[in-house]
């Protein structure tokens, strides 16, 4: 079985040879890899089933000094929408500056010079890159964008909070905008011919959701329905995975309604797993749920291999094993190797 | 001025700032004492703000339109109650530890404590173990807060415990921690002396570790 058909049908819940595999590394953690195993490529090494493609950064960014006055030394733009990342004092955490957290009205937004996907330098070579990939036998998918996480970046995280009860217009403008970004990427990926579309916001906190379910389902949720609905158009039965940290609980019900198909990171500290998968399991597949709380940092290797031995037995076959986040830098080597042996050791499901 | 008192909670409750702060210099112009004025209307309202958070009917929208509304009528208030020389009921310095940056949990646990009563001294974010210790003795504080919501940041968290008692600041100041990935149990361990789950539960704590519960 190619990787490719195997993450496939993990993610159909429909017989996988054995379950597929991924983690991702901070740079402080990436380190640590190329110094243990003297390689540099994580996915090759460990046998990850995986591959990503996504859009080519602009060739010029436009100029948004206007925006970002007296930044201090060594700050620099993150992305394209003209937020600003200050390095803090430890490993790779940087502060956001948010470029338009002083404006009021729809007007300055209307003037703000905002990203353009679709110039075909950006975008053209996706096919090519996805075929290449499939022909090497690799499951390939795309990231199409956050929408509430990227409006908070432009405009201020705790302002956007405040906005959704006192000034629901502007906030919705800015969201509108991204969505017709995210759109744009959804459907070129699935027209590129990638096996899944990713999406995701941080929504949830470690025992509930950020905001009101309400609140979500008025302002994030038909906008996630329109920009799975634009990778649909192309291929209408593509697999559509989502993630969110924290306890998402009360959402779930609703992102299966507007198209999701995969559920990731499944945080064990946030979830109840059992209820996860009485509730889910009939509809989704699973991405991730080894904890990067409790067992990845602080357990033992055995504790590592007994995670990943559970959790194979309450969800495979619809399960992707993954850390439910990047391995930060604190995460010993011994527990690393402990998660890729224990999944060689439990993950086989062909009898 | 009952009626007025009721509205100002409301008005905080509901995060309406203009109306809390209209009814704040009412009620002042009325003559209600400044005291009177902090505990029915603003305490009160971000008490019943709180009781909503722990219960899971507030989110962190409600809590921080709310918090800026008790904001801006301490602006008011402030002086006022310096004037008659009306005391917090506690001091409380908090931060979210070194090298961490994550600040929403800390703030809401700022804005909630200081909405109890206390002076809140917030020292912001990548907060190291000196600065915490400085800025307790500055203030005279009998709590120091800590957050972390990284793994790699939380094992700071004993090391600023351990700094405050070889200072010999205990246990005169309280320590309580909090953030995604801490515990009570984790808290046990470490030595902390209370730890909240949620801002609202941070509040309790607080005035339990006071006696003023």
């Amino acid at each position: 079985m190619t990787p490719r058909e195997r993450v496939l049908r993990a993610i159909r819940r429909d017989a996988p040879d054995k379950v597929p595999k991924e983690m991702g590394f901070t740079p402080a953690a990436y380190e640590r890899f190329v110094q243990e195993t003297g390689c540099t490529d994580p996915a090759e090494y460990f046998g990850m089933e995986t591959r990503y493609v996504g859009f080519r950064p602009p060739r010029e960014l436009p100029d948004f000094s206007r925006y970002l006055r007296n930044l201090p030394e060594g700050a620099q733009l993150s992305g394209e929408y003209g937020t600003a990342h200050i390095p803090g004092t430890f490993y790779h955490f940087a502060r956001c500056v948010f470029p338009l957290e002083r404006a009021s009205s729809i007007r300055e937004l209307e003037e703000y010079p905002w990203p353009d996907f679709t110039p075909a330098y950006r975008h053209e070579h996706l096919e090519a890159e996805v075929q290449a990939w499939h022909e090497k036998g690799y499951f390939v998918t795309g990231f199409a964008g956050h929408i509430f996480e990227t409006a908070w970046q432009i405009i201020g995280f705790e302002r956007i909070f405040r906005d959704f009860i006192e000034n629901p217009e502007f906030v919705e403008w800015v969201l509108e905008k991204i969505t017709q970004d995210n759109c744009f990427k959804a459907r070129r990926l699935a027209e590129a011919g990638v096996d899944m579309v990713q999406f995701g916001d941080d929504v949830g906190m470690q025992d509930r959701l950020m905001m009101r379910p309400e609140v979500w389902r008025r302002f994030l949720k038909p906008r996630l329905a329109r920009e799975i609905a634009a990778a649909r158009e192309v291929r209408p039965a593509i697999p559509i995975w989502y993630h969110s940290d924290g306890n998402i609980a009360d959402i779930i019900e609703d992102l299966i309604e507007v198209g999701v198909t995969v559920l990731n990171p499944v945080q064990p500290e946030c979830l109840d797993m059992d209820w996860i998968k009485r509730r889910f399991g009939d509809r989704l597949a699973f991405w991730g749920t080894i904890g990067t709380q409790t067992v990845m940092p602080f357990g033992k290797p055995e504790d590592v291999k007994r995670a990943v031995k559970e959790m194979i037995e309450r969800f495979a076959p619809g399960l992707v094993l993954a850390p439910t986040h990047v391995i930060e830098p604190e995460v010993p080597w011994q527990n690393i190797l402990a998660f890729f042996e224990a999944v060689e050791e439990y993950g086989r499901l062909t009898s | 001025m009952q009626e007025e008192l009721k509205a100002l909670a409301q008005a905080i409750l509901e995060g309406k700032r203009n109306e809390a702060v209209d009814l704040t210099q009412k009620l002042v112009d009325a003559g209600v004492t400044p005291k009177q004025i902090l505990d029915e209307g603003l305490i009160a309202g971000m008490s019943v703000a709180g009781e909503k958070f722990k219960n899971g009917e507030y989110f962190v929208p409600e809590i921080l339109v709310a918090a800026r509304a008790m904001k801006a009528s301490m602006e008011i208030l402030r002086p006022l109650l310096v004037a008659s020389d009306v005391q917090p009921i506690g001091t409380m310095v908090i931060g979210t530890v070194r090298g961490d940056l994550h600040d929403i949990g800390k703030n809401l646990v700022a804005m909630m404590v200081e909405g109890a009563g206390f002076k809140v001294v917030d020292l912001g974010v990548d907060v190291t173990a000196d600065k915490f210790i400085a800025a307790a003795r500055e203030h005279n504080a009998q709590i120091v807060g800590m957050s972390a919501l990284l793994t790699t940041t939380m094992t700071y968290i004993p090391e600023v415990i351990k700094a405050f008692d070889s200072e010999g600041l205990r246990p005169q100041v309280k320590l309580i921690v909090g953030g995604a990935p801490v515990t009570q149990e984790w808290a046990n361990q470490i030595g902390a002396d209370a730890y909240a789950p949620d801002a609202a539960t941070a509040v309790d704590k607080c005035k339990e570790l006071l006696g003023a519960a």
